[in-house]
């Protein structure tokens, strides 16, 4: 799943270990859902879209997976 | 870190501690009566097996209870891709483990390695690991 994270990180001039002891994830989490190679839980998505303050759908774009 | 989490591992490290404690117990009982169990071959130094258990289960329980203080260990152990990825590894190795367990035991017996000590412990082996893994499943099946 695509997002916009780390284009909002480095809006907010954090570093991927700042933004993982905020999230309490680990840096390699953050570095893998910035990737787009790791989807958060509803939980951790939650999480980021109150810090960021922005809703999900803002952050993560959800596209149908082509067949 | 939540405060349930760090009760969890205070929980987990008790476990460790008091299986060590048993171990060590035993190790004492196997100690004192070493001159009256005919039935173990090496009755001698069969404690020491239950003593360096009981120790390494008593150094589990220290670690468990150290990483339970730490914020950044508890944040590694509880990370949730590191979760999703052990668990799948853990999937992977357990069902290897029991299906060359299997195998091993069948194959063993039909050549005429049935010692019974090894057997029995190999079934006993298997089947707790099979019960675990079914409790499990009914646990998380009930909790989700």
């Amino acid at each position: 799943m695509k997002n916009r994270l780390e284009e909002l990180r480095r809006e907010k001039g954090i570093r991927q270990e700042e933004l993982a002891a905020a999230m309490a994830v680990s840096r390699q989490t953050i570095g893998s859902l910035e990737n787009g190679r790791y989807n958060p839980s509803l939980t951790l998505a939650f999480k980021l879209a109150h810090y960021f303050d922005l809703s999900i759908e803002e952050i993560f774009i959800y596209q149908e997976e082509n067949e | 870190m939540k405060a349930s989490t760090e009760n969890k591992y205070k929980a987990i490290s008790a476990v460790w501690a008091i299986l060590g404690a048993l171990f060590l117990i035993g190790a004492s009982a196997v100690f004192l009566m070493r001159n009256d169990m005919p039935q173990i071959p090496r009755a001698d130094i069969a404690y020491i097996g239950f003593l360096v258990v009981g120790i390494i289960f008593l150094i589990l329980a220290i670690a468990v209870s150290c990483m339970a203080k730490d914020k950044d260990a508890l944040i590694e152990e509880n990370d949730e891709r590191t979760t999703i990825i052990t668990g799948k590894a853990g999937n992977l190795a357990f069902l290897t483990q029991t299906v060359l367990l299997c195998s091993a035991l069948f194959l063993l017996c039909f050549m005429g390695f049935a010692n019974a000590p090894v057997m029995i412990t190999l079934m006993c082996l298997i089947a707790v690991s099979v019960f675990v893994y079914l409790i499990s499943v009914l646990y998380y099946n009930k909790k989700m």
